[in-house]
């Protein structure tokens, strides 16, 4: 177990090194640059920014560079924000982040697991519709939309929240529910999926038939294996929930580092895409981990290789 | 009380406790934070973007501006009415009859908010800073009518003593200019003239460094009716009332909070929830409905810029002035401005927005759609016929999309050629307008300082953001006659020649003027509008009273 | 229980043609017989076939095209002439549904295909193999997870222009990889089942195995991830007309529809709500649809 996990994190390295090569090009592809604007700056000044950046010199020394830097954990400066690095914003809003995305991932885990669970067992009953129904209609509203709907409802006419901002404790609600929502409805339909497919094994079959209650073979056996699709899913899924989201935060006007991910690639903010996206990288990267030893535990004949 | 918008665990303590009592006092409603700061005088703005930075020589921007006006003063600041020129840390000044020379008086009395007297060194080393090539920043052409200050700034010159700026004494600044330059006093107003106190930026690294944290609230020195509290990025800035401001007295407002919410969706939630006093721009769609419904909340007001399309004319057929002026002349852009964009704009037929400084522009479109189809046949295309394909380029976003689609089908229409539409990222379009890879592209022009000459000033031969190959020696020459004379006379006639050569030649399709939809609680006094939107935060109040 | 061995030797006899056709017939069969499924089906056809006659429906039925604008109505409720209203430059609504659906349907089906396709067939062999080539294609994953998405899709739209293929390619790209996990993890936990083992020691071919054991026990939670693909794409279509790939305006489709519909909905509402209820519809249908497919082909309860 031990092993694995080091082996696994050793193979980040190589992992890491690949994404921010590409990350690097890509970005320098990419046309425009951090300096271009509505209203352009003149031809020196321009020249005289990116000398100051180093952003004049030849790409693959820049792209050493930035390397180098890398290696001792220095992500360097935010073109948009001139005096601030890419390591103190990720810093500052990275825990904002994660609050909102942890409460969301309870949210989600709470309501689809469970509405899942309920589904499968009761099929294609009452319990089962509804709550598959809702899930659908939960993938159709995106939450562009859900997030206004629920500001205009508990905010604006019942006034039990604020509109937005990350102040007060009551204020993490509504964006967690938001969040939440929506993987809610992943997490019920793949719960319910795979929940199905192990229920409808001879085993379980046979242990029903034997009189096993429900509850008990559900826990005892079906969760098991019914999960795995559940937990393949919440991999990346977790990744992207606690290193935030853009949509939710801009509707919230939360200040957390979802944002970061689509302003700094719009911004072409060299730096600090390239910081956003390692950061993500290693999150992906750790939860997909995390996943294949979560999968190794509900299924005990697999080993971890 | 709550009286901030983020506050510590006893402030928590303190909005529970004040949630209870209302409660139990009978009050069913929780007080909006727009209630609680009417009476404290706690004002909550929302201006737009997280600033890039506070430092008022490197960060640009409409957002970045309305926070450093709380935050600093320069020798002359804006009239919250008309955006005239006022006294600020000069108290008078005298212009020499040439108007080459101006000599600031400043007051005894201006000091930084570490207690510092201010002098006229102070601004001197201030503009030599505004003006080190290494800094590199954006607007120091606002300086460039000081004598060599384009010298210096371009490192043709490095002796700062060569550059018209000179201290007659502590308290007495003398500034030379290469030509006279009517329009001076109203640059002046602008950040890039701010001082900035470099006793403080040297404490915390090199004055050239772009990335000096000296703008930190615990860092920061300014001179302004406020002082930086608080800032958290995305969150919110908080500055509170200087004391040693010179002229605190008469600052009403304890605090201001300033709110980067980056989505005029959200701001608009936030307003109607109580959680802001005013925001900078509704949503368009919201416009309409707010001024039918609460046409107390909404002020709709002219603003110093222009929505455009430039034509690149140097590919066919948009090289051809007769195609270019078929294209102006068949847009209906009464159409445009209360169907599509529907923020109360004002139909543009030139290209200076009318207003400033009493320049009233003369040379006009005509939208006529008969006269228009006679131009395009006479160039070649009858009825459209054999029309080249072209393209209209545009960023994804806010309006522009409907815009353009609004305008591709009155050309279909009216002159029967087809003109795709193409919408880039916005960087991607940004690049692509300045290497003039398009054949019409969406842009707007916002004037740095009210006087025409920031708009004549952008077709110039070589302008950086003229792009659209077009130029025009007696153009050149009129405008910067325009410019250089103190003749009020000569300058208008100067810029009508000018726009009347613009309207001839036609490099590009005025839109409309720009308004500015801002949403404002009654309770908000001393916050006028006007045409750069500058509002001195040290007139603005709050009234309760207002706003029942 | 019976024994999973002896299920297989009683398949042997049609294994040269990959999976047993009466196999499929009986899944084909069974899907008739649900009517949820079929309902699903025939609206799904329905919604494609009108979508895709939106020409002829325009001209004759409609009788507005979707470019075709009214500056003086403006956004309009729904009404005689305008059955579903119009939007802001006085478009008729229910044109320009009929026309974005075309390019819905198509992103959202095939941009599913796509993923699913590479998906399974990438999982599965990242799973059944195992070992070093499962470490790095699993790798090769979480490399992709991490790239910047919008930077991506600008360098496509840059290099390659813009066009339908490229829509498909970029939304393949990012959708196929939370597939191929689950789909590994699911032939990791299949491979070690009994019958499987069994299939090992009788000394069927890895391809037969992949194909007649291990892709048919894993289509249950394939369909629901596909069906959940479907929202999640349509929507990715209008971020990516956003970034200039994608539908070029005046087109449109459901997802810019629905975003644009989102940005009015307090003042137009029937903007939003037509073609998010279209939308809806639509994966309700493919939804039964989809349960039923997994009904149909599902091993376990082809045997009752």
């Amino acid at each position: 177990m031990l092993r694995f996990i080091l082996r696994r994190l050793l193979e980040m390295i190589p992992v890491l090194f690949i994404i921010a090569t590409v990350t690097f090009f890509m970005m320098r592809l990419a046309p425009g640059g951090p300096f271009d604007q509505e209203k352009q700056m003149s031809k020196e000044i321009r020249a005289r920014l990116e000398a100051h950046y180093g952003l004049d010199r030849p790409l693959f020394e820049q792209y050493l560079r930035q390397m180098k830097h890398l290696l001792v954990g220095d992500l360097g400066p935010s073109f948009k924000y001139p005096s601030r690095t890419v390591n103190e914003i990720i810093a500052n809003s990275f825990p904002v982040s994660l609050e909102l995305g942890l409460e969301s991932l309870l949210v989600a885990l709470v309501f689809g697991l469970a509405a899942g669970m309920i589904a499968s067992l009761k099929q294609n009953s009452a319990l089962d519709h509804v709550p598959m129904s809702l899930s659908m209609i939960g993938l159709c509203v995106p939450t562009f939309v859900m997030g206004p709907l629920l500001i205009s409802a508990f905010a604006l006419h019942l006034n039990w929240f604020n509109a937005a901002g990350w102040f007060f404790p009551r204020d993490r609600v509504l964006p967690a529910l938001t969040l939440g929502a929506f993987y809610a409805a992943y997490i019920a339909r793949l719960t319910r999926g795979g929940l199905l497919e192990i229920l409808n094994l001879d085993f379980i079959r046979t242990a029903r038939a034997k009189g096993a209650s429900s509850s008990r073979v559900l826990f005892q056996h079906a969760l098991r294996g019914g999960l795995l699709p559940v937990v393949s899913f919440l991999g990346p899924a977790i990744a992207g929930l606690l290193t935030g989201s853009f949509v939710v935060e801009t509707l919230f006007g939360i200040p957390g580092l979802g944002r970061y991910f689509v302003t700094a690639a719009f911004n072409r903010d060299y730096f600090m895409v390239m910081g956003s996206v390692l950061f993500y990288a290693a999150f992906v990267i750790v939860m997909n981990l995390v996943v294949d030893i979560i999968v190794v535990w509900l299924d005990p004949k697999l080993r971890l290789e | 009380m709550i009286d901030t918008w983020r506050p510590g665990r006893k402030a928590y303590f303190a909005a529970a406790l004040s949630l209870l009592l209302l409660h139990t006092t009978g009050c069913g409603r929780r007080q909006t934070l727009v209630e609680i700061g009417d009476r404290t005088q706690v004002f909550r703005v929302c201006d737009g973007v997280e600033p890039m930075d506070l430092d008022p020589q490197t960060a640009i921007g409409q957002g970045e501006h309305d926070i450093m006006l709380s935050l600093f003063e320069g020798l002359v600041t804006a009239d919250p009415v008309d955006v005239s020129p006022k006294p600020g840390v000069a108290e008078s000044w005298d212009i020499s009859p040439d108007g080459r020379v101006y000599t600031f008086h400043l007051r005894h009395n201006a000091r930084w908010s570490n207690g510092e007297t201010i002098t006229a060194h102070d601004f001197i080393e201030s503009h030599r800073r505004m003006l080190m090539p290494s800094l590199a920043t954006q607007y120091s052409y606002m300086l460039y009518p000081v004598t060599n200050a384009e010298a210096f700034n371009n490192g043709k010159i490095t002796n700062f003593d060569e550059v018209g700026f000179k201290a007659l004494n502590d308290f007495t600044l003398q500034i030379t200019l290469h030509d006279p330059t009517p329009y001076l006093l109203t640059m002046m107003t602008h950040d890039s003239w701010y001082p900035v106190p470099l006793a403080t930026i040297k404490k915390y690294g090199a004055i050239d460094d772009r990335s000096n944290p000296w703008t930190r609230p615990e860092n920061f020195v300014g001179n302004g009716a406020f002082l930086l509290k608080e800032w958290r990025m995305n969150s919110h800035i908080l500055v509170e009332k200087n004391p040693l401001y010179w002229d605190a007295a008469s600052v009403r407002l304890n605090k201001i909070y300033f709110d980067p919410t980056e989505s005029f969706d959200t701001e608009e939630r936030m307003f109607r929830s109580g959680q802001l006093h005013t925001v900078l721009q509704a949503p368009a769609s919201k416009v309409a409905f707010y001024r039918k419904y609460h046409p107390d909340l909404i002020r709709v007001s002219t603003l110093y810029a222009t929505y455009m399309y430039k034509m690149n004319t140097t590919r066919a057929p948009l090289n051809d002035k007769r195609v270019r002026a078929a294209l102006a002349m068949a847009l209906d852009r009464r159409g445009i401005t209360e169907t599509v964009s529907r923020a109360g704009e004002e139909p543009a037929f030139s290209l200076v927005p009318p207003g400033a400084a009493g320049y009233i522009p003369q040379g006009r479109v005509t939208e006529d759609v008969e006269a228009a189809r006679k131009l395009l046949a006479a160039a070649g295309y009858p009825n459209g016929a054999h029309f080249p394909p072209i393209s209209l380029l545009f960023n994804t976003a806010q309006n522009h999309k409907a815009i353009a689609e609004a305008a591709q089908q009155m050309w279909k229409k009216n002159l029967n050629i087809d003109v795709t539409l193409r919408n880039e990222e916005w960087k991607v379009y940004l690049d692509s307008e300045r290497r003039m890879d398009y054949d019409l592209v969406r842009t707007s022009w916002v004037g740095d300082y009210p006087d025409p000459s920031t708009f004549m000033e952008l077709y110039m031969t070589g302008g950086g953001n003229n792009n659209t190959g077009w130029s025009d020696p007696e153009y050149d020459r009129l405008v910067t006659l325009g410019g250089n004379t103190n003749n009020t006379a000569v300058r208008w006639d100067a810029y009508h020649k000018a726009e009347a050569i613009l309207m001839d030649q036609m490099p590009f399709i005025p839109i409309y003027f720009y308004t500015e939809p801002r949403l404002l609680r009654p309770s908000v006094k001393g916050f006028y509008p006007n045409l750069t939107d500058q509002h001195p935060y040290k007139y603005v109040y709050l009234d309760p009273s207002a706003d029942p | 229980m019976p024994d999973p061995a002896a299920q297989l030797m009683i398949d042997e006899p049609d294994a040269a043609s990959a999976p047993g056709a009466s196999f499929w017939q009986d899944a084909r069969h069974r899907l008739w017989k649900n009517k949820l499924a079929v309902f699903g089906l025939v609206v799904v056809a329905i919604l494609t076939a009108l979508c895709f006659s939106e020409s002829w429906l325009c001209r004759h039925v409609i009788g507005f095209t979707y470019e075709q604008q009214d500056l003086a109505l403006g956004p309009a409720p729904p009404s005689h002439a305008h059955w579903l209203g119009t939007d802001q430059l006085g478009r008729d609504l229910l044109a320009r549904l009929l026309y974005g659906g075309r390019i819905s349907l198509l992103v959202g089906l095939c941009a599913t295909l796509v993923s699913l396709t590479i998906g399974v067939i990438y999982g599965s062999i990242s799973g059944f193999i195992g070992g070093k080539l499962d470490i790095l294609m699993m790798r090769a994953v979480d490399i992709l997870y991490a790239l910047p998405f919008a930077i991506f899709v600008v360098l496509l739209m840059v290099f390659f222009g813009r066009n339908l293929i490229l829509l498909f390619i970029a939304i393949g790209a990012v959708e196929w990889l939370t597939m191929a996990r689950i789909v590994r993890g699911q032939v990791m936990s299949l491979k070690k089942r009994e019958f499987i083992e069994a299939a090992h020691a009788l000394g069927l071919r890895r391809s037969r195995i992949i194909w007649r054991h291990i892709i048919p026990n894993m289509l249950g939670p394939i369909i629901v991830y596909a069906t959940l693909t479907v929202p999640g794409v349509m929507l990715l279509e209008a971020f990516l007309s956003f970034l200039g790939l994608g539908v070029q305006p005046p087109q449109s489709s459901w997802g810019v529809l629905i975003k644009e519909g989102a940005e009015v909905m307090e003042e137009y509402p029937w903007l939003l709500i037509y073609p998010a209820s279209v939308m809806a519809l639509t994966l309700f249908s493919l939804n039964f649809l989809g349960d039923g497919l997994r009904d149909a082909l599902d091993v376990h309860g082809a045997k009752d």
